[in-house]
């Protein structure tokens, strides 16, 4: 239940503040808070020690959450690791079975990019292990995905060739 | 506070008291709070020696009426120059009320009085603001 008095002020409230102190007055405040300087000296101790304490503490919280975060930093890096090696293994049983097929290695400069683009986006995972390092760690594990999936289009690719030259070979021996 | 130098006095003793109070401070609310009721304090002090601060008029339970000023009369001048006019009572409960956004409760606190004081004193403040506003306006009308 306002009215428009309310409402007015309300509205203009910082208006209402127009005045200022001289600067007399807080050199008077000044003048006069010092002199008990000397008497309180003593409790100056106690805040010397108070602030001491909080900083400490401050500094132990700061730490503490410091830890927890470099734990989950090497929880994070340990998953990265596991799902480094699994890949890895993965890709390099392609490549192994491709290297018994005998194939246009043209066909490998995908791969080539990819492992590229790998290499840049660990580099800034070291670089900023800060806010967006889930994008990278995504963005790697979708740069696997796809290096694994070229290399399985490559492997059935030559893998037809290869049963068709085995037939075409056949045939001409029989 | 009616004149400057009363208020430059008032403020320069409210800091004062709040660098000499500074360990007194509870945290049971914020440093700025706790500022602005020592500098409150000062002011009621100020006026309490001046012998300035109101009589506990008639207790009736005011209905609480919004008053409606003409929308003309509302300016930040005008309204500073009418509460200058109130009595120090009424300019009391308006500045704590309008101004400083203290509530009833808050203000029956802060001076030492009842609830039902502060919204009557409050809105008879209010009430005798719209006149004064109203009369100045009517004289300005008549000299001009």
């Amino acid at each position: 239940m306002s009215d428009n008095l309310e409402k007015f002020v309300r509205k203009n409230r910082e208006h209402f503040d127009s005045e200022t102190p001289r600067d007399k007055v807080w050199s008077n405040i000044y003048t006069e808070i010092r002199p008990e300087k000397t008497i309180r000296r003593i409790s100056w101790y106690k805040y010397a020690a108070a602030a001491l304490i909080l900083v400490s503490f401050g500094a132990g919280i700061g730490l503490f959450i410091g830890n927890s975060h470099s734990n989950s930093e090497i929880l994070v890096q340990q998953q990265i690791e596991e799902s480094e090696k699994k890949y890895t293994k993965l890709v390099n049983n392609k490549l192994n079975e491709l290297s018994e097929y005998d194939f246009d290695k043209k066909l490998l400069t995908d791969i080539e990019l990819l492992d590229q683009i790998h290499l840049e986006l660990k580099a800034e995972l070291i670089e900023n292990s800060g806010a967006n390092s889930r994008v990278v760690i995504h963005a790697m594990m979708q740069n696997y995905q796809a290096k694994l999936a070229a290399l399985e289009r490559i492997l059935s690719e030559v893998k037809e060739n290869d049963l068709e030259t085995q037939s075409k070979e056949s045939s001409t021996i029989y | 506070m009616k004149s400057k130098v009363d208020a430059e006095d008032v403020l320069q003793n409210a800091f004062v008291d709040v660098f000499t109070k500074l360990h007194q401070f509870g945290y049971q609310s914020t440093p700025g709070a706790w500022i602005k009721r020592i500098v409150i304090n000062n002011c009621l002090n100020h006026l309490k020696k001046k012998k300035m601060l109101f009589e506990e008029i008639d207790n009736i339970p005011l209905v609480q009426e919004p008053v409606h000023i003409p929308q003309q009369l509302l300016s930040v001048d005008k309204i500073k120059s009418g509460m200058m006019q109130l009595a120090p009572g009424f300019r009391t409960v308006l500045n704590l009320y309008l101004m400083e956004g203290y509530d009833h409760q808050e203000i029956a606190d802060i001076l030492d009085i009842s609830v039902s004081t502060s919204k009557t004193q409050y809105s008879r403040a209010k009430k005798k603001l719209r006149e004064i506003l109203i009369e100045e306006e009517n004289s300005s009308v008549l000299l001009a």
